[in-house]
């Protein structure tokens, strides 16, 4: 027991370091950029006015010593103020916090299905092997992972929306407001990012099953009149997901800053939808909260990864 | 508890592959029978095919393997008429089997002991607080100090000697009538072996087993045998008692290996070493399969495969010059 | 040291540090592979070393190459400190020593043909020209029973045996003085093992070359052996010569080694000698002499002091306190 809380908490203090060096190197981007960041914020039109580079220097703390501007920045940070929008002067977390849960419930529905669906398909893959449901598997996921999600997105918009008239085409709807509209509008962008996510973990699933189902301790369980089946289930998979479970967290902290293009498909008012406009925009603070809000998920969700690991091989600890 | 006198009966055993170059017989003809409580030896180098007897014999053939044709009599029912459940309830229960790599046979995400009550309620309806205790009685019984730490231990934890007293403990656990032992010894070291051998012989006493021992090792046939096969390129060539094999083989083979052993106490520093190599599964040689490599050959051997000669009435060897001398 | 030892082995250890699992504890844990090992190796003859898994023995063996840095110790290689040499000189004293390696299966590089591997040590020390070389790999598979044809073919093509025959060509080509047989026999079949062995013995006497023979299995040992170390957790427990080793062994260690070898004669009937317990770690090996936990005669100095490997007759030493205790005893 004391060798899995010691396991847990070293994990869990690499985590905090990795997302400190990152608000370092996110702190660091804006200083030491080419040219006057407040020049960059402003434009090319209002920064030719000193007074307002003055204005503006002030505004985003630069016109302290560089230390000072480290500490305040951390403690801010801690005490997750991250500023206010150069226009409107809401604070950053409100756009935070309003955008955030959006990404999280696409990309969390988007792995569950994809999940479902991909393992599911890889257990079948590999008991079946070099059968015609293998190869229709294994085809399926080659596609899978071929098509661009905005490829796949702008498709199923065509066929289901616009064709068929069976679902909206974008936007978005509060649960609260209304149920079925919302899951209405969250179906398409999620099964748009679940079937690439499928692709891959079916073809994880599979590989991963058939390196098991190779090794000699199944010939053990088969020697021991254990039922075919109850060896798939409960030895070889239990063997095998170690890996599969690997590639799904990672694909999910890809996610929570990667589906901009579906959010822009779809219209999904999402974190990674908030970061790219803001970077149109030279709207730095929310450009520097998004970025470490992001990495920071990106960091939890692998330590999060390392730690279920430890938890499921016990050669590992 | 089976109470006839032939415990299992092997008759014409032929075991056939797909390859990639065609359809080939692993293993011909092969004719084998153990009493209980009798160990018999079946030993032969790599090729041999001594694997794939115990393969068959289990029903344990990899897919792209067949059992071509003969019967597997075990306590009288055919084995090879049996279909997968039914063949289920005999594996683990009245026939076992321990396997040459005891680190990589066992489970690595489960605990020694959860393997071992797992092979008790297969078989049997027993609660869970039953089969840990009788499981943590086995683990004693093979020898194994502090019985209720392994219980909870990973395999990766253990040396291979005590994987492999976890893995005897785990066959036995249903007391069965036939252990298979496939090169239970060989990965492990010389002293370790000596012990394991020690055990396979104190519970075959105790449990009144019969145990089918493959091996490479002529030293353990000499320890561990009451009677020995020996197998070539996928053939019995000699079946005997282990004195007579050891002292008066008759096939060339069986003369060349315990000619090739490096003998304690020789002056010479040259070995006897059989000429040539084994012959793979798709170039068999025509007539005797040893022939090319045999001293005594001749045209008739490379004509005709010998059939098998009976020296005396437990003595049989596959060989047209049994009587010529060395 | 006499004029025809090639080989000297000093007090050799090697301690491998144990990555701890506290995240900012500073102590470290040494996995003691190698303990304070010495013997000799003269010229011309065949050392066996043996032990079970986990004694050093193939750690010591690439001590020796210079694959692995020693902590501590000399390694005497015709007279020089191979642990002081550097550069130009090292690579002149790598060139008299050479390794056949344990899995024939691994051992060769798959994408090499047979004629790049042999040739491979010409290429690396700079020897022979394009012609020479073709000619000395066509010599050297012949001296190894190969056919010249083989030249071309991969190791795939290839049995266990054959590919052994293959790493000894290459082990002889730039003629060495010592040649280490890891294990070298111990993956192939018996049958095929006496060719092999029969061929270095022929290969020792045509090149007068020294071999150091690493095996776990006796019978091997002892029919290629003229002296031979018996290694125990890290350490030498006893040398000698082979005949004595076997007819006469001294430490309890090497009796119980012998006597659980088994003879191939049912009618052999021996006692054993049988080792209590598991081998202890050897991050935390027993005070004393390291035996101590398993061994049937034990007494209480045994735990508390080391033996050390002393001469308890001609051309034969063993550490153990049994003898020292007897050698005291004769005193008094």
């Amino acid at each position: 027991m004391r060798l899995l809380l010691r396991f847990v908490s070293k994990n869990v203090g690499v985590a905090i370091v990795q997302i400190f060096i990152v608000a370092t190197l996110v702190f660091l981007l804006l200083r030491f950029m080419p040219g006057d960041p407040a020049v960059l914020v402003l434009g090319t039109e209002r920064g030719a006015d000193p007074a307002a580079v003055e204005a503006m220097r002030a505004t985003l703390g630069l016109d302290q010593p560089l230390l000072t501007q480290y500490f305040t920045w951390f403690a801010d940070i801690l005490r997750l103020d991250f500023g206010q929008s150069l226009f409107n002067n809401i604070d950053v977390t409100t756009y935070l916090a309003e955008r955030l849960p959006k990404t999280l419930e696409l990309a969390i529905v988007a792995i569950i299905i994809g999940s479902i669906i991909g393992i599911s398909l890889g257990i079948i893959a590999a008991v079946k092997r070099g059968g015609v449901v293998d190869m229709i598997v294994s085809s399926i996921a080659a596609a899978g992972l071929s098509f661009p999600v905005y490829v796949t997105g702008t498709v199923l918009i065509l066929l289901l929306s616009l064709q068929l008239n069976l679902l909206p085409a974008s936007g978005y709807t509060a649960f609260s407001e209304d149920p079925v509209a919302h899951i209405q509008k969250l179906f398409l962008p999620a099964i748009t990012v679940a079937l690439p996510l499928a692709a891959s973990i079916a073809r994880m699933t599979r590989s991963s099953m058939l390196e098991v189902l190779g090794k000699d301790f199944v010939q053990t369980l088969r020697a021991k009149g254990l039922a075919e089946k109850m060896i798939i289930f409960k030895h070889v998979l239990r063997n095998a997901i170690i890996s599969v479970i690997t590639v799904i967290g990672l694909e999910l902290a890809n996610l929570i800053g990667g589906t901009v293009l579906i959010e822009f498909l779809f219209n999904w008012p999402g974190l990674s939808s908030l970061l790219v406009e803001s970077i149109n925009n030279r709207n730095y603070p929310i450009i520097q909260g998004s970025i470490i809000v992001i990495a920071a998920f990106y960091i939890l969700i692998n330590r999060a990864v390392e730690i279920i690991y430890g938890l499921m091989d016990p050669r590992t600890r | 508890m089976f109470v006839g006198n032939a415990l299992l009966d092997i008759k014409g055993l032929s075991t056939v592959f797909n390859t990639d170059y065609g359809v080939f017989p692993a293993i011909k003809d092969v004719n084998l029978s153990l009493k209980k409580g009798e160990t018999l030896c079946i030993v032969g180098e790599s090729g041999s095919g001594k694997t794939i007897t115990s393969m068959s014999l289990m029903q344990l053939l990899p897919s792209s393997g067949k059992i071509a044709s003969g019967e597997i009599l075990f306590q009288d029912i055919d084995l090879v008429k049996l279909n997968r459940v039914e063949m289920n309830k005999i594996r683990g229960k009245s026939i076992s089997m321990i396997f040459q790599d005891p680190m990589s046979a066992l489970d690595p995400v489960f605990t020694c002991g959860s393997q071992i009550t797992e092979a008790i309620q297969i078989h049997e309806d027993i609660s869970k607080e039953e089969a840990k205790r009788r499981a943590i009685e086995l683990l004693k019984e093979v020898g194994i100090p502090h019985s209720e730490t392994i219980f909870d231990a990973y395999p990766h934890e253990l040396s291979g000697g005590m994987c492999q007293r976890v893995m005897i403990a785990m066959a036995l656990s249903c007391k069965p009538d036939l252990l298979i032992a496939d090169e239970p010894t060989t990965a492990l070291d010389v002293t370790v072996q000596a012990r394991i051998l020690d055990l396979l012989n104190k519970i075959k006493k105790e449990f009144n087993m019969a145990i089918l021992l493959i091996t490479h090792d002529l030293g353990v046939v000499a320890e561990m045998a009451d009677r020995v096969a020996v197998m070539y390129a996928g053939q019995i060539v000699e079946e005997a008692d282990v004195m007579t094999i050891f002292k008066k083989p008759k096939h060339p083979y069986t003369k060349g290996l315990i000619k090739s052993v490096p003998p304690l106490h020789q002056v010479d520093k040259t070995l006897y070493s059989i000429p040539g190599n084994v012959p793979t599964i798709n170039s068999m040689p025509k007539g005797c399969r040893f022939n090319p490599r045999c001293s005594f050959a001749t045209d008739l051997c490379v004509e005709k495969e010998p059939e098998l000669q009976k020296i005396k009435s437990n003595h049989t060897a596959k060989c047209w010059h049994i009587n010529e001398g060395v | 040291m006499k004029s025809n030892t090639l080989l000297e082995v000093r007090n050799v250890k090697k301690h491998f540090p144990v990555s701890d699992k506290k995240l900012f504890s500073t102590q470290k844990n040494y996995v003691q592979a190698v303990n304070g090992v010495s013997f000799t190796i003269n010229e011309g003859e065949t050392f066996g070393l043996v032990g079970e898994s986990g004694c050093g023995k193939s750690t010591l063996a690439r001590l020796i190459m210079g694959l692995i840095k020693a902590d501590s110790g000399e390694i005497n290689f015709e007279g020089r400190n191979f642990l002081e040499l550097r550069g130009r000189e090292l690579r002149k004293s790598r060139k008299q020593m050479q390794m056949v390696f344990q899995k024939p299966y691994e051992s060769l590089n798959p994408k090499m043909t047979v004629g790049q591997i042999i040739s491979a040590p010409f290429d690396i020390h700079g020897v022979y020209n394009k012609q020479e070389r073709v000619q000395k790999v066509k010599d050297l598979l012949e001296m190894v029973g190969l056919s010249q044809q083989y030249i071309n073919r991969y190791p795939h093509e290839f049995s266990g045996g054959q590919r052994q025959r293959i790493g000894i060509a290459r082990a002889i080509a730039l003629n060495p003085k010592l040649v280490i047989c890891d294990e070298a026999v111990s993956a192939l079949d018996v049958s095929i093992q006496s060719q092999i062995l029969n061929l270095l013995n022929d290969l020792q006497k045509e090149f007068k070359l020294t071999y150091l023979f690493i095996s776990h299995d006796l019978s091997v040992v002892k029919h290629v052996s003229d002296k031979i170390g018996v290694m125990y957790l890290g350490e030498m427990v006893e040398v000698g010569d082979a005949e004595t080793i076997y007819k006469n062994p001294k430490h309890p260690y090497t009796q119980a080694l012998l006597s659980a070898i088994p003879i191939p004669d049912p009618t052999f009937k021996k006692e054993r000698i049988v080792l209590e317990g598991d081998l202890p770690s050897p991050i935390n090996p027993p005070s004393g002499c390291r035996l101590s936990t398993r061994c049937p005669y034990v007494i209480p100095l045994c735990k508390e002091m080391k033996p050390e490997l002393s001469t308890i007759g001609s051309n034969h030493m063993a550490a153990c306190h049994l003898f020292s205790e007897s050698k005291l005893q004769k005193i008094n």
